[in-house]
Parts: C-alpha cells; structure tokens; sequence
C-alpha cells in the first residue's frame, strides 16, 4: 500500500533528515516507527501527507508515486490519510461536534450525511456525551481522541499519529493506544510514531527502529530497541 | 456539491466576522477613519472649487465706446454679441445711463457731484457682458476688438483688470483640485496599507486554523473563501459607516460652510452625489478586503 523507494531527506545546510529509506507498508498494518527525537519520524510522516517533499527517491501510496502530485491531487490524498499530533490541533473556539465535523465540510459532504457520521465516530472514541463540549473543557486524553475521530472521520485509509501520547499520562496514553489499535482491527492501517518504549513493547507489532535518519531494523513483532 | 462548498465558506467567514468580534470592530475603524478622511478631503475640495468658480462668475466686463459714435451701430453691435452661445448677458448702457449710475452711486460725495457739473458728462456709452464660461472672455473680446466694429471702441477693461483676476481664480482653481487629489491619493494608499495590514493581523490569527484546514484535506479555495467574505465584509461595513459618519458631519458644519460659500447647498450636493459615492466607496471597500485578504493569507497557505 505504502512504499518507500530510495528516500533521502536533506534540508538546507546539510542536514539530514532521513537517509536512503526503504519501507513497504501493507493494507491493515499496525506499525510503530520508534527512535529518538530527531531521527527523522515527524519527517516521515510529514513526507506521507506531502507536507513536504523528498530531496531523492519515490513515495509509492497505492502504487501512484505521490511526489506527482497536482496542486488539485494534493487535498484529495491528504483525506486518505487521517493525521494525530502530540499538541492535538483542535480548534478552541470550537465544539466537539464542529471540529470533527470540520473535517468533512472540507471534503463537501452533504449536512445529514456529516451528522450521521460524526455521531458514529464520537461513539467509537466514547466522546458522544461530550459533543458539545469545548477543547478547553476536556482532558488530554479526550482532546487526544477528539483529534483522533476528526483524523478518522472521512474513513482514510491510513491513520497517521505523531507522538500521540507525548503530551499523556499512563492511563491516558494506554487509553489512546487501545484506541489506536481498535480503529486498527476495523480495517484501518495505522502508523505510530513514537518514543514510548513501554507502549510499543505492549502493542507487540511491527516496529521500525529509526537512529540518525536511517532504518535501522523492522521486525514484524518487535519491541522497542535501539 | 459544489454550491454547497461554496455557501460554506461564505457561511464560515460571516461566522468568524462575528466570532471575532473585538477583532472586526479594530479593522472596521481603522478602514472607517482612512475613508472618512478621503471623504472629507474629497468635500472640502469640491465645495471649494464650486466657491471659486462661483466668484468667477459674478465677473462681467465692459467694453466702452468712443464719446462721439453713432448709438444704432453700437447697440447692433451689442445685438450681435448678445446673440453669441458663449454670452449670458449683454447690456448697453448710453452715456445718460452711464452718468445717473455714477451719480448714484457718489449721491454722498459733494465734490465729486460738483465737478461732474462743471464737465457735463465725461462718461462714455458702454455695454456689460457675462458670459457662461469666464475663460471665453480672451476669444471673443479678441473677435470683437478685430471687428468691423472696432473703431467705436475705446477700451475694455478686461484686458487691464479682469483677465489677472480670472487668470488667478483659474491657478487657484486648478491648485485646489490637484492638492485635493493628492491628499486623497495619499490617504487612498495609507487607507490601503493599513487595511491590509490589520486584515493580514487577523489572518495571522487563523494561521492554525488554516493549517488544520490543510491537514484535513481542504481544497485551497474552501479555505480562502471564509477570508475573503470576511475582507470583504470589512470594506462593506466601513464604507457604510464612513458615509454615515459623513452625513451629520456635514450637517452641524454646514452654518461654516455657508458663510464661506452661500451659494453652495452641501447636503444637497451629497444627495446629489451619493449614489457615485456609496458606489465607489462600498466597490473600493469589497475589493479592497478581497485582496487583501487575499494576499495576507497567502503565506499560510504553502502546500
């Protein structure tokens, strides 16, 4: 589903971000990408969503090398692909409800249509009761999965996290996790980047080890090493 | 879909101009107070140009003849420039009605009186023109001093007195108009800036907003469109008050206005011009949101 060919990132003054990386993703994957901070995950994903583009090599999703991209092809595949950072991006002046609907008023999807699932996606993160509550009024936790069934919302293929649990307690980034691995069994590939040993040692799944911009080792039930 | 899109995003810029509504009221004042200053600008300059040109007209010139000439020729003469489109008014005055205004108008002035006696009457039989437009005077008084007419004149006394005072009225005229645009440029730039850069402030203000927008997949003209209704909405609102604002500013001033030009009937002269202004002003003001916001949200916008 996701191939990574030969992919170099430098960025101005030499410094390199992510050095010859070859990576195949399958459909319905669950894969932890660990390392330091600074190795080069943000870099990774960030290259996924096309927020920046590869120095050298192809990014193949679904066997289109994205790099081709057209300004209009951009949007469309950015709504394949649900994004979760560590400071959560939700928009405090607005509900529960509004920021993750948001996410499909942007897509241009009919009203009913966006009441039907919005309602769907805040039961599957437990935050129905909460609806039509502000940012502000929530814990991480449930900021974490509001971002989280905004990312899910449109049904991407892949759902993407950055250090989801950087900004978490225990109980909190156990909670998101088993969240993250739940979307995961409904069908979802899903690639989480963090530098929680304890976390990744429990989900027991793919891990990709990064160290200095380069893949370092990729078990297929791996724990977090380096 | 499309249209749905679209309403959206107008939909979302009329809600973030009330969301932020100590944000839109700044913006709003700093774009009111530039445009009232074109505005008064633009009034003073128009009711002074209108006083100027006002005295100008009250100008007349005489042409007088020779003491010792045949009536009929001259008042065919005055028959003939009457009858020109340039000519308002022509009058012939003989010497008879020359001399009763003369005393009249020295009726307190005994020596004077006196010595009219002694001369009999000195005066020379003239005509008094006005024409429409006071720069016609140079051609045609030219036409008529080359004329089959010409040996019954004596003097015109546009060429020694009048021509200097319409020559300068003319300068001033033309310095007022020019002075008034170039304030009104200036402040038409300064209004321009600073609408852009409080629209650009507001803008800094989405920048998260704008970058989720990105993250979730918007199509870069949904995420524009709020923006733009919302500059445009600053234009529209300031242009609406800058032209009420005007409205009683004119009204308590216009006692000043009056002394200094009776003639001039300023409420009327907005009510005359009003369409003209509000269309400018409420045109300049949208468009001049739209860019800007334009603009100013370019930045975050980078893919």
């Amino acid at each position: 589903m996701i191939k990574f060919h030969n992919v170099s990132k430098i960025y101005s003054g030499d410094v390199v971000a992510l050095r010859n990386i070859n990576l195949d993703i399958n459909s319905g994957e669950f894969v932890s990408i660990v390392g330091q901070s600074g190795t080069g995950k943000s870099t990774l994903l960030r290259l996924l969503i096309l927020e920046e583009l590869p120095t050298m090599g192809q990014i193949l999703f679904n066997n289109r090398d994205i790099i081709t991209f057209t300004r209009r092809e951009i949007p469309l595949h950015r709504r394949k692909i649900g994004v979760v950072f560590q400071d959560f991006k939700l928009l405090n002046k607005r509900t529960v409800f509004e920021n993750v609907s948001f996410a499909l008023e942007v897509a241009g999807r009919g009203s009913r249509d966006i009441r039907q699932n919005v309602g769907q996606i805040l039961d599957i993160v437990g935050l129905t009761d909460k609806s039509n509550k502000y940012p502000t009024q929530l814990s991480g936790g449930e900021q974490q999965r509001v971002a989280i069934a905004r990312a899910l919302v449109h049904h991407p293929e892949i759902l993407a996290a950055d250090e989801p649990t950087g900004n978490l307690d225990m109980i909190n980034t156990w909670e998101i996790i088993e969240l993250l691995l739940r979307i995961n069994k409904l069908g979802t590939t899903v690639l989480l980047a963090t530098h929680n040993k304890d976390t990744v040692d429990r989900i027991n799944r793919r891990v990709i080890a990064l160290d200095k911009g380069m893949v370092i080792r990729d078990q297929k039930e791996g724990k977090y090493m380096i | 879909m499309e249209w749905l899109t679209f309403w959206r995003g107008i939909a979302a810029g009329i809600k973030n101009f009330f969301r932020n509504g100590w944000l839109s009221i700044a913006t709003i004042s700093i774009i009111v107070l530039t445009l009232f200053i074109i505005n008064t600008v633009f009034v003073i300059s128009l009711i002074a140009k209108e006083t100027l040109e006002d005295i100008q007209n009250k100008i007349d010139v005489s042409v007088y003849f020779k003491g010792d000439i045949d009536e009929n020729k001259a008042r065919e003469l005055v028959g003939l420039i009457s009858k020109m489109p340039e000519v308002q008014e022509a009058k012939y005055f003989s010497k008879e009605e020359a001399l009763i205004a003369f005393k009249q108008k020295h009726n307190e002035d005994d020596i004077v009186l006196k010595s009219l006696e002694e001369l009999g009457n000195p005066l020379q039989p003239s005509v008094s023109i006005k024409m429409k437009n006071p720069n016609a005077y140079q051609s045609i008084l030219d036409n008529v001093r080359n004329s089959q007419y010409k040996d019954l004149i004596s003097d015109v006394d546009y060429y020694s007195e009048k021509k200097p005072i319409i020559e300068r009225l003319n300068n001033i005229i033309q310095a007022i108009r020019k002075i008034g645009m170039a304030i009104i440029m200036i402040f038409a730039i300064i209004a321009i800036l600073v609408t852009f850069n409080s629209i650009r402030l507001t803008m800094f203000n989405y920048r998260r907003e704008v970058e989720i927008m990105k993250l979730v997949g918007a199509n870069p003209w949904f995420i524009r469109l709020p923006f733009i209704t919302e500059g445009m909405l600053y234009g529209f609102f300031a242009a609406w008050i800058s032209l009420i604002i005007l409205y009683p500013v004119i009204y308590f001033s216009l006692p000043y206005l009056n002394s200094v030009a009776p003639n001039i009937d300023a409420i009327n002269f907005l009510h005359s011009q009003a369409i003209k202004i509000v269309a400018i002003q409420l045109g300049s003001g949208v468009i001049l949101g739209a860019i800007s916001s334009l603009i100013a949200i370019r930045k975050y916008l980078k893919v």
